[in-house]
C-alpha cells in the first residue's frame, strides 16, 4: 500500500547530499536498499580505480597561474578526467587534494585507474539526477524498494 | 617494479598482462547502478543487472571477433 512520505525533501538538497556522498540522496528519501546499492557500487568502483592506478590518477587542474575565464577553461580541458572524478563527491575532492603529492602513475594502470574513477563520478551524476527527480514525487507509489 | 615494494593506493598495481579483464568490474558496476535506477522494485535488480552485464560482455566479444575477422581479411 503506497504511503505518503512524512516530509518533503527539497530536490536541490537531495541532489547536493547525493553528490557529496553517493547514494545518500536516496537514503534521505527513505529508499535504503537503492541508496546502499548505488552508493556502495560507486564508492567501490572509485576505490578500485585508485587501487589500480594509485591515488595520483585523481589529478585536479591547477588554477594558480590562470587568469581569466579562457585560461580557467583551458586548465579544466587539459585534465578532462577530473570532471568525472569531481562528480564522485567528497571522495573525489579528498583524493584530488592528496593525489598530486603522491608518486605518479603511468601506462596502462594509470589509464584503467583514471577510467574507473571518472566512470564512478559519471554514475554518481546519474544517481544524483535520479534521486532529485524522485524527491519530486508526492507519495511513495513509485519508490518501491 | 619489485612487487614486494608495492604500496596499495600509493603506487600503481603491478600488472602482468590480461588487463582486458579489468573491463569486467566496470561493466558490473555500470549494470548494477543503471538497473538500480531503472528498476521499480529493487528485488528485480540482480536479475536485470546480470542480463545487461552479459549483454555488454557479449556485445564487446562480438565486436572484438568482427574486428579480428576484418583485420585478417584486410592484411
Amino acid at each position: 500500500m503506497p504511503q505518503a512520505r512524512p516530509f518533503k525533501v527539497p530536490a536541490l538538497l537531495v541532489a547536493g547530499v547525493n553528490w557529496l556522498i553517493p547514494g545518500a540522496g536516496y537514503l534521505l528519501l527513505g529508499q535504503v536498499a537503492r541508496g546502499l546499492t548505488i552508493g556502495f557500487t560507486i564508492i567501490a568502483l572509485f576505490v578500485l580505480g585508485i587501487l589500480i592506478g594509485g591515488v595520483h590518477v585523481v589529478d585536479p587542474p591547477s588554477f594558480a597561474a590562470a587568469h581569466g575565464f579562457a585560461e580557467y577553461r583551458m586548465q579544466v580541458l587539459m585534465k578532462p578526467a577530473y570532471i568525472g572524478q569531481f562528480l564522485s563527491g567528497a571522495i573525489g575532492l579528498i583524493t584530488g587534494w592528496i593525489g598530486p603529492g603522491q608518486p605518479p602513475s603511468h601506462a596502462r594502470a594509470s589509464d584503467i585507474g583514471t577510467l574507473y574513477t571518472a566512470v564512478a563520478g559519471m554514475l554518481n551524476l546519474l544517481g544524483t539526477i535520479d534521486s532529485a527527480y524522485r524527491s519530486t514525487f508526492v507519495n511513495a507509489r513509485r519508490e518501491a524498494h | 617494479m619489485n612487487p614486494l615494494a608495492y604500496t596499495p593506493f600509493v603506487q600503481p598495481l603491478p600488472m602482468w598482462g590480461h588487463s582486458y579483464l579489468w573491463s569486467l568490474p566496470i561493466c558490473a558496476a555500470l549494470s548494477i547502478v543503471y538497473k538500480s535506477i531503472r528498476c521499480h522494485e529493487m528485488k528485480r535488480v540482480p536479475r536485470e543487472a546480470g542480463i545487461i552485464f552479459l549483454t555488454i560482455i557479449g556485445g564487446m566479444l562480438l565486436a572484438a571477433a568482427l574486428l579480428v575477422v576484418l583485420v585478417k581479411w584486410m592484411v
